[in-house]
């Protein structure tokens, strides 16, 4: 199988939930050797759900293809010991535990570095280090409230309302993985080892503020400015569902206008006017016309636009079909699982689905051979409970 | 100065409108020398001129920090020529033109590789390359109507309603980033250069799809479908004079959250799914009663995760944004004092920062042919031939 770009990288993930689990997927799409440690009882998103089939939650397998399992108990200093002969052996270490836990338990920066001077320790918490709240403990809801997302989605006059999906999770995960693949360069080329802290909150606030807050770009804040309306725009209703329409530049406007059999609308002289009447016609025709029909004057306008999926139609569609653009996969007790691609093409270094998201401690007794721990060292942190008992799946 | 983590690295930056200035953005962040070429007429982004101030529009300005800028006109050959030659000395370039419009112009991924064989190439497209809409024209509210974000958005009954910020575009710009600097891994250690798409709809399903289709994650998804849950992230909380955000996780939260506001007994509900209905509605019932003041001292108190829900208006006053200087302002020659959002990402050595404003149409056209080796009469030249600005 061709390698990913990240191909020869190993990742000790002390992760759980979504942020450090999306970003170590990520990772591990990229073709990055992902070890995840587990507490003996597993993630927390093993007990979530539903939905969930034979004891598997899709929770888990959302956020866990391309790794390794091995299940450690922290709570024993043997464990703790464990972790630090295997972050000798790996190129970054990523945990989103709450602020100072992992210094408590002894495989915080500080610990860790002292056994890979070279090593990328990534942290994920929910705030900066210098506020108030930076030691709180934080979810998504918590970042999508404070970082403004609830209040942008909620628009200028209405009540803030979250986007819904763990975005503020998602998010975090990506800067965390863009951020330590960056540092892996510099820890190549120049053998800098660093901690690197990826606050939600900011993470959040750096992807969301960009185009939604222009309104307060400029200082002093201008209130006249700040009316100026920043978002995308919503599906249009038709006879029988919807359409998404994205036209934008005039060009587009006038091909569309004349599809729709009124280019008289595009004559207009003043431009805000000529926009309305154009956007709000094209709105009215197409609510009388079915979903079909729209398509396929979208298509004859060559502008921007396509269908408004759900999940019940996205799947069938011949363009997520020819593409590919979901996986599907055997699960051991949850049998065919689907799963979305990995959002990058490369030519030489495919990111793929390499490994399917693996069992509780699957593969504890295969990484502790790989850092050379004998066959009766590991007898006995067996016997201590300081790892799991073989897997008999 | 730059140097962060990508420093060493230079980008050729073909992009423009959101995706690809915010993929090139992160890379100058992140310590790269990224080199935005424009067309004579600029970036199609410096033509949203409102908000604006002195003619300078917000919005190229958010999408442009840490570049330098160079107006090429491609139309001339000896434009492309220059391109290709910068081409030849960058480690990666980024490009977000309709799919084919680059080969046309002679600056496609099979132009580029034969002078630097070398070069990570991004194209950031609408489409996946196999389907119908391969070479179809995207923007924004199309990939969140297509990938079903609008959908998820909208509800299982209601309207699909869009997020409301270009969401499509800084993902993909997003993907491209982390796609562009793992590739210079290969490039770097085993001399790999190589083409990479960045389908918008495929990197918006990378983030949307993983807990928004659960329900459809085993197949076949029929008796699974209906359990998606309804409200991926929770809606903020009524108070007396605004909102907060609650999001109690664990048992242990939500009983010390209950005990905060005077209400154990809600956790006395048998069943687990009835009993966290009955917090949800008790406290949308109580939290109306009291300032948001009063309950974000309870969601401390019980050391429950929560907090304030913030408008711009009040974001940028909170002290935690204050004591972690998580927005600069600086000087523009034109428009005066702009605040930008910082990079997301804390390095202990190696700083993402601010470390260049957005450039002027052209500011840095004669650094950068200088650089390329281009004697004084040869930049004259081009530009009496109006190839350069």
């Amino acid at each position: 199988m061709a390698e990913g770009p990240l191909a020869g990288f190993r990742i000790l993930d002390l992760t759980q939930v979504v942020s450090g689990p999306y970003c170590t997927q990520t990772l591990g799409d990229l073709g990055a050797d992902i070890i995840k440690v587990e507490p003996p009882e597993g993630d927390l998103i093993r007990s979530v759900g539903p939905p969930r089939k034979n004891g598997v939650a899709a929770g888990f397998l959302a956020f866990n293809r391309n790794k390794r399992s091995i299940a450690i108990d922290l709570k024993n200093p043997q464990g703790v010991n464990l972790v630090k002969i295997l972050a000798a052996k790996c190129d970054a270490m990523i945990e989103n535990n709450r602020p100072g836990v992992a210094d408590r338990l002894g495989i915080g920066y500080a610990e860790i570095r002292k056994v890979n001077p070279r090593i990328v320790y990534c942290a994920i918490h929910g705030f900066g280090p210098k506020g108030p709240k930076a030691n709180d403990p934080a979810f998504d809801p918590v970042i999508q409230g404070f970082s403004g997302m609830a209040a942008v989605q909620g628009g200028k006059d209405g009540k803030p309302v979250a986007v819904r999906m763990a975005l503020a999770d998602k998010i975090s995960g990506m800067t965390a993985a863009l951020s330590i693949i960056a540092a892996l360069h510099e820890a190549r080329n120049r053998g800098v080892g660093q901690y690197i802290r990826v606050p939600m909150v900011e993470a959040m606030m750096a992807f969301v503020a960009n185009d939604s807050f222009i309104g307060h770009a400029f200082v002093p804040h201008d209130e006249e400015q700040d009316r100026v309306p920043t978002f995308s725009l919503d599906p249009l209703k038709t006879a029988d569902g919807y359409v998404t329409l994205g036209a934008f530049t005039d060009a587009q406007w006038e091909r569309l206008t004349k599809t729709v059999g009124h280019p008289e609308w595009w004559q207009i002289e003043r431009y805000g006017e000529r926009l309305r009447t154009s956007f709000k016609g094209v709105a009215e025709i197409f609510a009388e016309t079915p979903t079909a029909r729209c398509l396929e004057i979208i298509r004859e306008a060559d502008v921007p636009g396509g269908p408004t999926h759900s999940y019940e139609t996205l799947f069938d569609d011949p363009e997520v079909v020819a593409n590919e653009s979901f996986l599907s996969y055997e699960h051991p007790q949850a049998g065919p699982v689907r799963t979305p691609r990995p959002g990058w093409r490369f030519s030489e270094t495919p990111a793929q689905m390499r490994r399917r998201p693996p069992l509780l401690g699957e593969h504890t007794e295969e990484i502790l051979r790989e850092v050379n721990l004998s066959r009766e060292e590991i007898e006995e942190l067996r016997r201590n409970r300081v790892i799991n008992q073989p897997q008999t799946n | 100065m730059a140097d962060g983590p990508l420093a060493g690295f230079r980008v050729l930056d073909l992009t423009q409108a959101v995706s690809g200035p915010f993929c090139t953005m992160m890379l100058g962040d992140l310590g790269a020398d990224v080199i935005k070429v424009e067309a004579p007429t600029g970036d199609t982004a410096r033509l949203i001129t409102k908000p604006g101030r002195n003619k300078v529009g917000a919005y190229f300005l958010m999408f442009n920090r840490n570049k330098r800028g160079i107006v090429i006109d491609v139309r001339k050959d000896r434009g492309r020529d220059l391109i290709r030659r910068l081409a030849a000395r960058s480690d990666a370039l980024v490009e977000n033109n309709r799919p084919g419009v680059a080969d046309r112009l002679g600056i496609g991924y099979a132009d580029i590789r034969k002078i630097n064989p070398r070069i990570v190439y991004c194209a950031i497209h609408g489409f996946g390359p196999n389907g119908p809409l391969a070479n179809a024209p995207a923007y924004d509210p199309v990939i969140q109507g297509f990938t079903g974000m609008a959908t998820v958005q909208g509800g299982p009954t209601g309207n699909p309603t869009a997020v409301k910020m270009v969401i499509a575009d800084k993902a993909s710009g997003f993907t491209a980033a982390i796609g562009v600097v793992a590739a210079l891994h290969a490039a770097r250690s085993r001399g790999v250069g190589q083409y990479l798409r960045v389908p918008m709809v495929e990197a918006m399903f990378n983030l949307l799809a993983n807990d928004t289709m659960v329900g459809y994650a085993f197949m076949p998804p029929d008796e699974f479908k209906h359990q998606t849950p309804k409200n991926g992230s929770l809606d903020p909380f009524r108070t007396k004079d605004g909102y907060v955000a609650i999001a109690p996780y664990s048992d242990e939260q939500w009983q010390r959250l209950l005990t905060a506001i005077g209400h154990p007994e809600w956790w006395e509900v048998e069943n687990r799914r009835e009993r966290l209905r009955t917090c949800l509605r008790g406290i949308a019932k109580l939290f109306p009663e009291r300032e948001s003041a009063y309950w974000l001292k309870k969601i401390e108190e019980a050391d429950c995760p929560g907090g304030p829900v913030h408008s711009y208006d009040t974001l940028l006053n909170d002290p935690e944004v204050i004591a972690n200087e998580s927005f600069t302002v600086w000087e523009h020659p034109q428009a005066g004092q702009v605040r930008t959002v910082n990079p997301g990402m804390r390095f202990s050595e190696t700083p993402a920062k601010f470390w260049r404003r957005p450039p002027g149409l052209g500011e840095h056209t004669e650094e950068v042919l200088r650089e390329l080796g281009l004697p004084r009469n040869e930049i004259e030249e081009l530009r009496a031939d109006k190839v350069i600005n």
